[in-house]
């Protein structure tokens, strides 16, 4: 119950915060391909810098306990890279992450909702990919350690700060040139930098209390197997991906270790990402209706809501490929300098550009 | 008899995928330049979210215009024109 209401509550206070800032993970890396210069960026590699020095202090003071490879980031793979290039496209054509569709919905976007849609219809799209996907991953496996300071061989704490000195001096300069503070000209508009902080906190409480970082698309999956099950459930049962559990993590809450799979079931995922879901919706619909700007707008060109849709159907495989999301790469694993999460943070930036590339040229024509 | 240009043209791109509204601004700032230039010439854009807000008005200042935003139902709108005091090959 406990690991219920504090997943609902991280939730409610990430969603009011992204929809206040519009901190939108996937804009700040289209950004820098589609108007050569992202606002959103500086905040990004604040929020990846903060999680860092917290993360570590929390290790460090035994609050926070992992070892990699773990269920939570395993062993790299190229097919990790593939997946970051194909949710970067997704992410584009989307307008926006797997969990910026969720508070751009609770602020009433349609585009969102489809996009929602599309991510749980790929997730089953890619349930029919992954006994070839499993053995390309196995295949293309780049190395037997997990982190960056492991494959170095250099101590953890020590790469932490080189990497925390480096980031920080990129955010000195950024400070220097100004683009850090946002211009804002409408009242209620919440920084990106104070949001980076404030979703700091909520990772590390994340980590401390519920044992992983913030994370959703295997819910999108169970959400896409729970339908799945109701239209076809001889098709449920002869999935193998849908029948697999192997997703085990220790929850400081419960004190026991959780196992999980994305099938058609409750378990110890949906008991965390479940709440974090309606949480992340219900706080920005708060949110925008505090502001006076909660409104569901149905004339939409069609092109858009079909790049929604196709955005999602790619976010949904793309997140079961790699195997995971951006929030739980960039956010969680990043810091960890998790070796999967960088091959998957690299991956972005092809995808983006791809994304960027198709969106200019089928969606919205700029001149 | 010759017809007057329009004196205000209005573009709404509320519940747009992001960031097609931002684009799609920006674009037709650059398509009614011309008629910027003018007195008495208005562009009303109709905005429903405060990030894009912020940006559309960033790049309206940034090119010299003046703007002005008020609340209308729910969402933005900003109001772009000749600045006052125009600026030899600013705009």
């Amino acid at each position: 119950m406990l690991i219920i209401l504090v997943s609902l509550g991280l939730g409610l206070l990430s969603g009011a915060v992204m929809h206040r800032s519009d901190f939108c993970l996937a804009g700040a890396i289209r950004d820098v391909f589609l108007f050569r210069s992202s606002p959103l960026f500086p905040s990004l590699v604040l929020l990846i810098a903060l999680n860092i020095v917290f993360i570590e202090i929390a290790r460090l003071s035994g609050l926070v306990v992992y070892q990699l490879p773990s269920s939570l980031y395993g062993l790299p793979a190229l097919t990790t890279f593939i997946g970051g290039i194909v949710f970067g496209v997704g992410m584009v054509l989307a307008g926006g992450c797997v969990v910026g569709a969720l508070y751009k919905l609770g602020a009433g976007s349609l585009s969102a909702c489809i996009a929602i849609i599309g991510m749980m219809s790929g997730s089953l799209v890619y349930s029919g990919l992954h006994p070839y996907w499993k053995d390309l991953s196995e295949k293309t496996r780049m190395s037997e350690v997990a982190t960056l300071p492991q494959l170095l061989g250099l101590n953890q704490t020590v790469m932490m700060i080189v990497v925390v000195f480096v980031l920080f001096l990129m955010l000195f300069r950024w400070h220097k040139q100004g683009v850090l503070i946002r211009p804002s000209f409408v009242s209620g508009y919440l920084q990106p930098w104070m949001a980076a902080l404030l979703l700091s906190f909520v990772t590390l409480v994340s980590f401390a209390a519920v044992g992983m970082p913030l994370g959703i698309t295997t819910s999108y999956s169970k959400a896409g197997a729970f339908i799945a099950q109701l239209v076809a459930p001889a098709w449920v049962t002869s999935q193998e991906f849908l029948q697999h559990r192997g997703f085990n993590y220790y929850s400081p809450l419960a004190d026991t270790i959780l196992s999980a799979g994305p099938g058609p079931y409750l378990d110890g995922l949906s008991l965390v990402q479940f709440p974090l879901i309606g949480g992340i919706i219900i706080g920005a619909f708060f949110s925008s209706v505090q502001m006076r700007k909660f409104k569901i707008h149905y004339s939409v060109p069609k092109i858009q809501l079909l790049s929604a849709l196709a955005g999602g159907i790619l976010l949904g495989m793309a997140s079961r490929m790699s195997p995971a999301c951006n929030v739980w790469h960039l956010l969680g694993g990043i810091p960890l300098l998790s070796l999967q999460s960088l091959l998957f943070f690299f991956g972005l930036f092809p995808g983006a550009w791809i994304g960027t590339f198709l969106l200019t040229r089928f969606v919205v024509r700029v001149k | 008899m010759t017809t007057n240009p329009p004196s205000a043209v209005s573009v709404d791109v509320r519940g747009f995928v992001c960031p097609s509204s931002l684009l799609i601004a920006l674009r037709e700032l650059n398509k009614y330049r011309d008629s910027l230039r003018t007195d008495d010439f208005t562009m009303e854009l109709m905005v429903d979210n405060h990030d894009s807000t912020n940006r559309i008005c960033d790049a309206v200042k940034s090119m010299g215009y003046d703007f002005q935003v008020s609340d209308v139902g729910h969402g933005y709108c900003i109001a772009v024109s000749k600045p006052k005091i125009l600026k030899d090959g600013h705009l």
